[in-house]
């Protein structure tokens, strides 16, 4: 593997969360609203950076204590990712590890899935005026779930009501090319992102890049250096997996396990992975000095009209969701999948079965596992991955 | 080509020696809470008792949930891999096996062309489904567990048990124990409760005959029943269910230096 600038990467989730308070901190000191929210593909975090904002992806995986303690607001059997992010607000102090989440002024909430709902209303009635000057506001943003012209209409003017409130909320007015500028940096940060799997990187460090990258957006990270980076050539890596299904949030150590046992993850088909790519914004579409934000609002329908396999809009989505994997692996050369599943996720858990029987129609080897954020599942989880792996 | 293989596995280690591809001695016994040590007191009585010292063995394996922990093995395997080539050995037919052990169950299917895994299903992290679940039930009965299967099959009405969780299973028998249920029935319900967790981990892969049901918990002959009866065919048990694994991994290590040689 070739050698990866290393400020792309972290070495420990210690370290990369102080860099993120310093990162907060500074951003607050400048004076901007803090917007956490919970990532997927249909969320354009452009927008928020358009209204002079400071997005903050909540994409960190738990461990025990975090999920009994979200699990204690919640309920035990809600997503093991819900329960952790709500751990991370109940563990949050003044001068603790993820103080940054004190610094939070709004929280997106969206209706991607049950949690995506729950977790800010949580957040919200939990920890919403707990040492701060102003209560956590809360901005609403549904998504159809369905693709047909008048849930695209639906869909757009969500989109337009979120900026709008986001801007009302900042302060700010819109600028027609800030705004631009805004989305153009970010389509050539996510394309980087998306392309990423093209590069002699290994999954691991594939995957750092991404979280990290998500996590403080174009103008703290230059990809630039990726572009050194040689291609690879997919026919002289053994025992590829694509890795599809849960994203594999910061913390979650799942792509070291798999690599540790012997597989190499090709390709990342997650919300932390190339589904980025459903996000892109065609800047092509977008021209002249004229009715940008509308130009974009009208990609970004586009994006979500063109989905093709998301579980949250496309009813009986199994089949086009393992369609699209079959695609990735002949594009990949594999027929490798570890379908990632966060223990009670309700997108992906419930359909997994259905999944990898349709998926060995199409003669993709798949192996579902589930998890959660807990330790002593560790042997197992390694047991399953050689397994899967000897199989090959 | 001599061969040890060893599979260390969470309640029992069992140690197998394979002379060109042939079994020809195997020792099994409680892992405890001592994996390594054990692992290589074992490896010394088998290599002791067939005359042998470790400059004679070709390659040492080891397998099963504490593989990584014992010094002595050149190469390791799943216990998945493993299982399937050791039921090969006494069933070269062999579909889909189950495998129940002290902390895990698992289903494996195996390709008819191949003779290779294809598929396969482990247990959650949670007693229920394992040996562990029956241990616990026997001494809720205060039947020794070797004597559990037999006095199953004596049920004449099988209780039903409804809690797959080890531990409401364990108040649910004391409450119909109390209530007057005979222990024989009870028995038999929490046998045919295992097979039923089991067995329809075994359906979601759709396993097929012939099956080989492996593992410590394949000695107990009222499992077996059960399992038939929620699978509806018959089901195939090795002389000594246990070996499959450290028979396999060897089996592994010789068909390996068999194709280098």
């Amino acid at each position: 593997m070739s050698k990866i600038n290393e400020e792309l990467l972290y070495f420990d989730v210690g370290d990369l969360f102080a860099e993120l308070n310093e990162y907060i901190l500074e951003q607050k000191a400048e004076g901007k609203k803090v917007i956490a929210f919970l990532s997927h593909e249909f969320l354009p975090v452009e927008l928020i950076e358009a209204a002079g904002a400071v997005p903050l992806p909540l994409i960190f995986a738990g461990d025990e204590d975090k999920m009994t303690a979200g699990g204690d607001l919640l309920n035990p059997n809600v997503c093991s990712y819900a329960r952790s992010i709500l751990g991370y607000f109940k563990e949050n102090a003044e001068y603790g590890n993820y103080r940054f989440l004190s610094k939070v002024d709004g929280v997106i909430s969206t209706n991607f899935c049950t949690s995506n709902i729950l977790i800010p209303e949580a957040i919200i009635k939990n920890f919403g005026n707990h040492g701060r000057d102003e209560e956590i506001r809360n901005f609403e943003f549904f998504m159809p779930y369905l693709q047909r012209p008048k849930h695209i209409l639906y869909y757009k003017e969500q989109l337009d009501q979120l900026y709008k409130n986001l801007l009302e909320f900042t302060g700010n007015s819109h600028n027609p090319q800030d705004f631009k500028d805004t989305i153009v940096k970010y389509t050539k940060f996510k394309q980087t992102l998306v392309d990423l799997y093209k590069h002699e990187i290994s999954g691991v460090d594939q995957l750092k890049i991404i979280q990290k990258a998500l996590l403080f957006g174009p103008n703290y990270i230059d990809l630039k250096s990726i572009e050194d980076v040689p291609k690879r050539d997919f026919k002289k890596v053994n025992n590829k997996v694509i890795l599809s299904g849960c994203a594999p949030f910061i913390g979650d150590n799942i792509v070291e396990l798999i690599e540790e046992g012997g597989g190499n993850v090709v390709y990342n088909n997650t919300w932390i992975g190339n589904l980025i790519e459903y996000s892109i914004i065609d800047t092509n579409k977008i021209n002249g000095s004229i009715n940008i934000k509308e130009q974009v609002i009208n990609a970004l329908g586009e994006n979500f009209r063109n989905h093709s396999a998301s579980s949250h809009c496309i009813p009986n989505f199994q089949d086009y969701y393992v369609k699209e994997l079959y695609k990735i692996s002949e594009r990949v050369g594999t027929k490798a999948v570890i379908n990632l599943i966060i223990k009670f996720c309700d997108e992906i858990g419930m359909e997994r079965q259905d999944i990898k029987d349709k998926a060995a129609d199409l003669g993709l080897k798949m192996l579902n596992l589930e998890k959660d954020y807990s330790q002593e599942i560790m042997g197992q989880l390694r047991t399953r991955i050689e397994a899967f792996i000897e199989m090959l | 080509m001599i061969i040890v293989g060893i599979d260390i596995g969470s309640l029992s280690t069992k140690v197998a020696l394979v002379i060109d591809g042939e079994l020809k001695d195997y020792i099994i016994d409680r892992s405890t809470y001592r994996f390594k040590e054990v692992g290589h007191e074992l490896f010394d009585k088998v290599l002791q008792r067939n005359d042998l010292r470790i400059e004679d063995i070709d390659r040492i394996i080891s397998t099963g949930y504490g593989r990584h922990t014992i010094d002595l093995a050149q190469d390791q395997v799943t216990e998945i891999t493993a299982h399937a080539r050791g039921v090969q050995y006494f069933f070269p037919k062999v579909r889909s096996i189950i495998d129940i052990g002290g902390q895990d169950s698992k289903v494996i299917i195996i390709s008819q062309k191949t003779g290779k895994v294809i598929d396969f299903q482990m247990n959650d992290k949670c007693a229920a489904g394992t040996g562990r679940f029956l241990e616990v039930m026997a001494n809720a009965l205060e039947v020794k567990i070797s004597n559990f299967g037999d006095l199953a099959l004596k049920a004449i009405k099988p209780e039903t048990i409804s809690s797959m969780c080890t531990v409401f299973a364990e108040s649910e028998v004391i409450s119909l124990f109390a209530k007057g249920a005979a222990k024989e029935n009870i028995a038999m319900g929490l046998h045919i409760a295992i097979a039923k967790r089991v067995g329809g981990m075994a359906k979601r892969l759709h396993a097929q005959p012939p099956l080989v049901f492996c593992g410590g918990v394949a000695k107990n002959p009222a499992v077996k029943k059960a399992l038939e009866e929620v699978l509806g065919f018959e089901i195939n048990v090795p002389k000594d269910p246990q070996i499959t694994g450290a028979l396999g991994a060897a089996l592994i290590a010789y068909d390996k230096m068999k194709d280098k040689a």
